[in-house]
């Protein structure tokens, strides 16, 4: 099987001796009956991106909920620069340094980008909301990504699935989190708009922010990320070094087809 | 914000200022306001000449008012993706319990301090079922509508039940002030400016309100937690993912709905001092019905509260109208219907536009 002989090449960031941002070790959650994460394993370096793969329902959502505090695990360990946590709810999440772009964005389409921006974490003066301060803020953040929105006043349900990622990606980058967990950040997006959001997660992690993508596109994942680590029914079965696999390879231990 | 907005707005161009006008024009408040002027307007060339005119003015807020209590917190609930239909049995139990508890403590004690006491066990029962509907609905997980039917069910019960038949009439004669004109009509003969400003010809509870409405506003626009409701109405889970603690927010929305019911009981077993238990009849669908027209969505996420104030007035001038003009009462719900079914088809039909912003 394919399993044990990606294990004797796993190459977590640890056994290279570089200490990293964030590790995950044996998580396990259930829902209910479904058993979505059996052991999973994952870590990152700061100014490295790690891609996390697998099939559908194989736990990468999980994993990614887990460590941002939307989901507590049942069991496994967090440790994140050198000390081990608990993350119990995504303000926990927050104060680690940890922000996270979910797969359906969580955005509020009512909520004009500003508010979106700035949901769970307003500037307040005096215990009065600072829409001024919020209202200049946001039109840097939103200058700074070269997005084209209309204004930071649009509601997010007027913008484009692009522009809704932009927002999603900007309430991330502007808190100045250090790690960045975010699922499938190029799957609503057109080629373009893809080439344009890659290019921002590789500048990202110019900045050494420690990165983690979902994604299904190994050609995304291959052009971007330093590390690929293979989930598959809810178990890490591998983490490879771009530079040592090709997509082949990771096609087989996502899917649990024999190696040759 | 100044300067970067004037990059957007001010381009200086005649388009821009088009769009700015239409933008205006897409505000419900803005809307609601013509329609307001414009009804006003035909009903006044209609053959009521005094249509809120200076004498009717006055009386017309007094009748407003104690809906205007329920009517914010109501609208925050459902900007906040939530619902309350018990305010009616908390505002009947509230009265209810006002006359019981003055009937049986009358004597006992100083008067003020009686006064004290009822307004406490009326805002208490408020309380209580605001809890228990807050309770139900996030920790239990259960449907609002479902909920907040059998929590108006219990209060209506239980308001009949502690009447058991009984209107009681022995109140502390000072009560009455709660809901009068009397005090700032004294007010007025000590500072005349307040007579010239027609301040002192209002009863009290058009304060209450004006208080009630001026918090919500700076809640919702102003606080952080207003924010939250937003959010908490607009995507519940999107909200949480980010920190918003929605459970406290929907906690709070139905606690303070509860209140704002029995508050509005009080004022009305003040102005009554009588304390039937049907004192309220279709408060509920009366604020809710005034909220939605001001833009309340019932899906969470938007409204405002000088929408749901517009909208109150809308639905009070109506009954006013129909009562000055000498048209049949019986057809009262038949125009309230007519313009709730406006309201929410216009809804519909700028959101399917897109023009709503
Ligand atoms: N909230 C939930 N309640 C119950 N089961 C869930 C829930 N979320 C996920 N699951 C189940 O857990 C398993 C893992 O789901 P998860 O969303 O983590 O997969 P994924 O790898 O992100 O898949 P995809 O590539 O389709 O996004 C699946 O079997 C899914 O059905
Ligand atoms: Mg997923």
């Amino acid at each position: 099987m394919g399993a044990p002989q990606a294990e004797a090449r796993e190459a977590p960031a640890e056994s290279r001796g570089e200490k990293p941002l964030l590790v995950a070790r044996n998580i396990e959650k259930a829902y209910g009956t479904v058993q979505a994460l059996g052991s999973a394993q994952i870590d990152v370096r700061a100014g490295e991106i790690v891609a996390l793969v697998g099939d559908n329902g194989a736990g990468k959502s999980t994993l990614i909920k887990v460590l941002s505090g939307a989901h507590k695990p049942d069991a496994g360990e967090i440790i994140v620069r050198g000390q081990s946590v608990t993350i119990d709810n995504p303000n926990d999440a927050f104060d680690l340094g940890i922000a996270t772009v979910y797969q359906d964005l969580a955005l509020l389409a009512t909520r004009d980008v500003v508010a979106n921006l700035y949901v769970g974490r307003e500037l307040t003066r005096n215990g009065i909301l600072d829409r001024r301060k919020m209202t200049a803020e946001a039109n840097q953040v939103v200058r700074q990504l070269k997005t084209n929105l209309p204004s930071v006043h649009t509601r997010v349900r007027h913008l484009s699935g692009g522009q809704r990622q932009a927002v999603a990606i900007a309430r991330v980058v502007h808190f100045g989190a250090e790690i960045l967990l975010l699922d499938e950040p190029t799957a609503a997006l057109g080629v373009k708009e893809a080439h344009e959001m890659l290019t921002l997660i590789e500048h990202l992690k110019e900045q050494d922010k420690g990165i983690i993508v979902v994604s299904h596109n190994l050609a995304h994942v291959f052009r971007i990320c330093d590390r690929i680590t293979v989930l598959r029914h809810g178990r890490t079965v591998g983490t490879l070094i771009k530079e040592e696999t090709d997509s082949t390879e990771v096609v087989r231990m996502i899917t649990g087809a024999d190696l040759l | 914000m100044a300067v970067k907005q004037e990059e957007f707005d001010t381009s200086t161009d005649e388009a821009a200022s088009e769009s700015r006008w239409k933008r205006l024009l897409a505000q419900r408040e803005i809307q609601l306001l013509l329609v307001l002027v414009v009804f006003t307007i035909l009903v006044r060339l209609g053959g009521a000449p005094g249509f809120l005119g200076p004498t009717h003015f006055p009386i017309f807020l007094s009748q407003v008012a104690p809906d205007m209590l329920v009517v914010i917190p109501m609208a925050m609930l459902l900007i906040g993706g939530m619902f309350d239909l018990s305010v009616t049995g908390i505002a009947n139990l509230s009265v209810v319990l006002v006359g019981w508890t003055f009937s049986r403590l009358l004597g006992t004690m100083d008067d003020t301090l009686l006064i004290l006491l009822v307004v406490a066990i009326g805002l208490t029962a408020g309380l209580i079922v605001g809890v228990i509907n807050g309770f139900a609905v996030t920790r239990l997980r259960m449907n609002p509508l479902m909920t907040t039917l059998a929590t108006w069910w219990m209060a209506q019960g239980a308001a009949t039940g502690v009447a058991g038949g009984e209107s009681r009439h022995n109140f502390v004669g000072s009560f009455r002030d709660i809901a009068r004109f009397q005090p700032l009509r004294d007010l007025g003969e000590t500072f005349p400016f307040l007579q010239e400003m027609r301040i002192s010809t209002l009863p009290m509870p058009v304060f209450y309100a004006a208080v009630v409405i001026f918090l919500g506003w700076l809640v919702l626009n102003r606080t952080r937690f207003g924010w939250h409701i937003f959010a908490a109405g607009s995507d519940r889970q999107g909200a949480a993912l980010n920190g918003v603690n929605v459970n406290r927010v929907t906690l709070i929305g139905f606690v303070a709905t509860g209140m704002a019911a029995a508050m509005c009981g009080i004022v009305w077993a003040s102005r009554l001092t009588s304390a039937p238990p049907n004192t309220l009849g279709g408060l509920e669908l009366r604020v809710i019905a005034a909220a939605v027209i001001g833009g309340a969505a019932l899906t969470g996420g938007e409204g405002s509260v000088l929408g749901a104030v517009l909208g109150l007035f809308f639905m009070h001038m109506i009954r006013s109208a129909t009562i000055q003009l000498g048209l049949p009462v019986y057809w009262e719900f038949f125009v309230l219907g007519a313009v709730l079914f406006t309201a929410v088809a216009f809804d519909a039909w700028s959101k399917r536009q897109g023009a709503t912003d």
